[in-house]
């Protein structure tokens, strides 16, 4: 990526059009220019495998299997590339120069987050890619959730586990440089900046989300979890019942360098949440699917994700994801998996897929789904 | 004659009696609303105020209720700037605590009101700490910058309106009927801004915004919702009053400000070294962020480059002169210190300061022009002369290129070859001031009175700067000021101005550049 003469484009980024009339109209400021082969889509789009395995987690402790949970990724990894062994499929995304960035999400956490054991998984592969442990980053937004995991215990010393916002509402971690503007209710702060980790650490990122319900989104995924992980000043997206998700998660997980960076997308679903999204408000709402999903395409990962809420709600009886109905709204009855405070908007990956992200016609989706005994 | 803005002032019922209490704190004038008092013979100076005149305002901050009325998510802030831009002739009145002293103080100094603090003897030093900072930053007044006028009347929906816009960051000048205004006017209850509209302070202020149009706002304020702004000066110099009125320090401020200003200066109460960071400047616009701050900054915006000073190289040490027609300062091309600390004019010519270096010393050479000299008597040259800045003398400040920006060397010089070279630390000043330190350097001055210009001549080592191999292409940070005349009329002459009565701000220096070969 080149950067771009300093001083001359922070005012002058293009005004993306909107699609529809009723979106908002989005500003997007960047020195970046994409790669030539950006992260996302990646070099398997329209591509997903999912691997499952019954032993990965176990119900009654919530204690991953760390044996298990290798051999998963090991399938995973080799079934997507194509490369005989879980090692050299690493390698053709990573090298021993890479600065990487591990995008957890720990919204939910302690209860449902990026499980240490994926999360220690996904480091050990990327230090046999030559990556020193020095250069390898697990980060969140706030440090609040990113300290209840206990990640320094499952990954070597040397990986920093660090917070881009710190404290809340400071916007230092963020580059000044790099952002979306946009207007959505009249507030006066209009720009969400990008993480300075992601515009000047890292070379690239492996995006590690949970299977999630999301209040406002529909599902939290590859796409939410790598967009509103990694921007600033992004609640102020939701406003009473609406919420613009819809267009802004895409939007901004097209801005470069973070579409350029995001390389890999290592889904832990081996808990979930169906309802109450992104944040476990009871422990009803958990389940388990012992999944661990990974692609290149986060619009086709979020795809698949979205069945797997939604089947889930299904058969627990609750209203769809796609539900509009004003009668389904509240903020105080959370609690009820028929109630929701948003109007959800799990179209946010369609709409990304017309970002250039990723496939999201199912029927152009190859998923490749692996069972580990 | 140089108009100020008007510095809050303590309102104090105790009698003269408690002067020590005062002055402990470090307060020398009061105002008093008891007539018969004798202060005479206290080192405080009562001012008698007419307490009845005083108009009472809510103490600052800010009511976390969130949603409050309804249309905002935002913390609801009480703030008076709307009513101080609006009754310019009526003097105010706080009763503020903790906190709310600095905040109180800020908001009626960035306001311009005439404005009287009552406050608790336990935030005396406060009190006392917040008047040092506004001394310090008091310059000449500058015109406030507007997006528009807003024509006022005195309904209770005008008063609503006009304290949105104030919580709004939309800047406006407060005009009466009939006005003659050349920018955008809005005129409530006329066209678009109908009685509907004003009796809607949210609707009203979301439709002046659209007007104005975010792209033209002279400030957009990033990465809080409890700053307001007031905006001050001119296309060459402007200045942002930021009040803080939520609780937390404010953990970086991205700023946007219409203009071209390369250089920018923030200050803080309380900090003494405080560089903007990730200043970016176009051609309309210039931003920044201030890293933090708790309630008060102030940025000044300068629209001249950062100075940089051109040290011409030279195979051999030379002897000084105080002469720049000597063949080796010929050839040296001169900076030019034209403004006073606070960016203005100054009373007499331009100085000029000249370098050379060689491979063990920084030479440099002033010249400066004058109408009086202030010298000290029976001048001493052989050894330091403490505080010699309190008569006529030129000074620099040299710093190391890299490292903390707030340690550096001081170097002085009178019109009589007098001397004081001294080591800084801004954050932790050293506890003789630094005078104990010794460079080595020599002078070497000269008054051409009949040309009414004194020269002054250093022969710098090198080595007292940084313990460097220094080479051409070398940077090193430079500060070069100039004081003149005698109390109460001293001109503080400034090469990158500081905006404040303070030259020991090293965030504002410019560049000494080692040309040449070596």
């Amino acid at each position: 990526m080149n950067r771009r003469a300093l001083l001359q484009l922070p005012f002058a980024g293009p005004l993306l059009a909107a699609p529809h009339n009723d979106l908002p109209a989005y500003r997007v400021v960047t020195d970046y220019q994409p790669a030539q082969q950006p992260g996302m889509p990646g070099r398997y789009a329209g591509q997903v495998v999912s691997v499952h395995s019954p032993h990965s987690i176990d119900e009654p402790t919530g204690m991953a299997d760390a044996a298990t949970v290798d051999q998963m990724l090991a399938r995973g990894m080799t079934a997507l590339t194509g490369h005989a062994d879980a090692a050299s499929a690493w390698r053709s995304f990573f090298n021993a120069s890479d600065v990487v960035g591990v995008k957890v999400n720990c919204s939910g956490a302690p209860q449902v987050c990026s499980n240490p054991v994926v999360v220690g998984a996904v480091v050990r592969n990327l230090i046999a890619c030559g990556i020193e442990p020095r250069n390898i980053y697990i980060y969140e937004r706030f440090l609040d959730q990113l300290t209840s995991p206990g990640y320094p215990k499952y990954v070597p010393e040397g990986v920093h586990v660090t917070a881009i916002e710190v404290p809340r509402r400071s916007i230092r971690g963020y580059d000044p440089r790099t952002y979306v503007e946009v207007d959505f209710f009249g507030e006066d702060d209009t720009r969400s900046n990008l993480a300075r980790l992601v515009t000047g650490t890292f070379t690239k990122i492996v995006n590690v989300p949970n299977m999630k319900d999301h209040g406002a989104a529909g599902v939290t995924g590859c796409l939410k979890n790598i967009t509103y992980g990694n921007f600033s000043n992004v609640a102020r997206s939701h406003r009473e019942e609406k919420t613009n998700t819809l267009s802004f998660i895409g939007t901004l997980a097209s801005v470069e360098p973070l579409r350029s960076k995001t390389v890999l997308h290592v889904m832990d679903g081996l808990k979930g949440v169906w309802h109450g999204g992104p944040f476990v408000r009871d422990p009803k709402f958990v389940f388990y699917p012992k999944t661990i999903t990974v692609g290149t395409d986060p619009v086709a990962i979020d795809h698949q994700l979205l069945d797997v809420i939604e089947g889930e709600r299904r058969k627990r009886g609750a209203v769809s994801v796609w539900d509009r109905g004003p009668e389904h709204l509240s903020e105080k009855r959370s609690l009820d998996p028929n109630f929701n405070p948003f109007i959800r908007e799990p179209g946010h990956i369609e709409f990304a897929a017309r970002q250039g992200l990723g496939v999201y016609d199912a029927a152009k989706i190859r998923h490749t789904r692996i069972e580990v005994a | 004659m140089l108009l100020f803005a008007i510095i809050p002032m303590l309102l104090w019922d105790q009698g003269p009696q408690s002067a020590p209490v005062l002055e402990k704190a470090g307060i020398r004038e009061i105002a008093t609303p008891n007539r018969g008092e004798d202060w005479a013979g206290k080192r405080v100076r009562a001012n008698l105020v007419d307490a009845s005149r005083l108009v009472r305002l809510d103490a600052p901050g800010v009511d976390y209720a969130i949603g409050r009325a309804g249309a905002t998510a935002v913390p609801w802030i009480n703030s008076n700037l709307w009513r101080e831009l609006r009754d310019t002739e009526v003097p105010f009145v706080y009763d503020v605590a903790g906190a709310g002293v600095l905040l109180a103080a800020a908001e009626a100094y960035s306001s311009g009101a005439e404005a009287y603090l009552r406050i608790k003897p336990e935030d005396l030093a406060t009190f006392a700490s917040a008047m040092t900072f506004l001394r310090q930053m008091d310059g000449p007044r500058l015109q406030p910058r507007v997006n528009f006028a807003l024509v006022t009347n005195a309904t209770p929906e005008m008063e609503e309106v006009m304290n949105l816009l104030v919580r709004r960051n939309l800047l406006f000048q407060p005009v009466a009927e009939p006005v003659r205004w050349k920018g955008m006017l809005v005129r409530p209850g006329t066209g678009e801004f109908d009685k509907e509209a004003t009796a809607d302070p949210y609707r009203f202020a979301a439709m002046v915004r659209s007007r104005i149009g975010d792209d033209r706002r002279l400030v957009r304020i990033y990465g809080s919702d409890t700053v307001l702004a007031r905006l001050y000066g001119d296309e060459r110099h402007s200045r942002v009053h930021l009040l803080q009125y939520g609780r937390n320090t404010v953990a970086g401020l991205r700023v946007r400000v219409a203009g071209r200003y390369p250089r920018v200066l923030v200050a803080s109460p309380g900090e003494r070294v405080l560089a903007a960071e990730d200043v970016v400047v176009d051609g309309s616009r210039t931003e920044f962020t201030i890293p933090e701050f708790q309630t008060y900054a102030i940025a000044d915006l300068d629209a001249a480059e950062p100075g940089v000073l051109a040290s011409t190289w030279s195979e051999s040490e030379f002897e000084l002169t105080a002469d720049p027609a000597t063949p080796h300062w010929r050839t040296a091309k001169p900076s030019v210190l034209d403004r006073s600390a606070f960016g203005g004019p100054l009373p007499f010519g331009r100085t000029e300061v000249r370098s050379r270096w060689t491979r063990d010393s920084l030479y440099l050479l002033y010249s400066c022009p004058f109408d009086s000299l202030n010298l000290k008597s029976d001048p001493v040259t052989d050894r330091d002369t403490p505080q010699l800045w309190n008569w006529d003398v030129a000074e620099a400040f040299i710093g190391a290129p890299t490292g903390d920006i707030g340690q550096y060397r001081e170097y002085q010089i009178s019109p009589q070859g007098e001397w004081v070279d001294l080591d800084i630390d801004v954050v932790h000043p050293k506890p003789d001031g630094g005078i104990g330190w010794n460079s080595g350097y020599q002078v070497k001055a000269r008054i051409d009175r009949a040309a009414k210009v004194w020269y002054g001549e250093m022969r710098i080592p090198l080595r007292s700067i940084a313990p460097a191999q220094w080479k051409a292409g070398d940077r090193m940070r430079l500060g070069l000021f100039r004081i003149a005349g005698a109390p109460p009329d001293r001109t503080l002459v400034a090469w990158q101005p500081s905006f404040r009565r303070n030259f020991h701000v090293p965030e504002a220096f410019g560049t000494l550049l080692l040309e040449g070969r070596n």
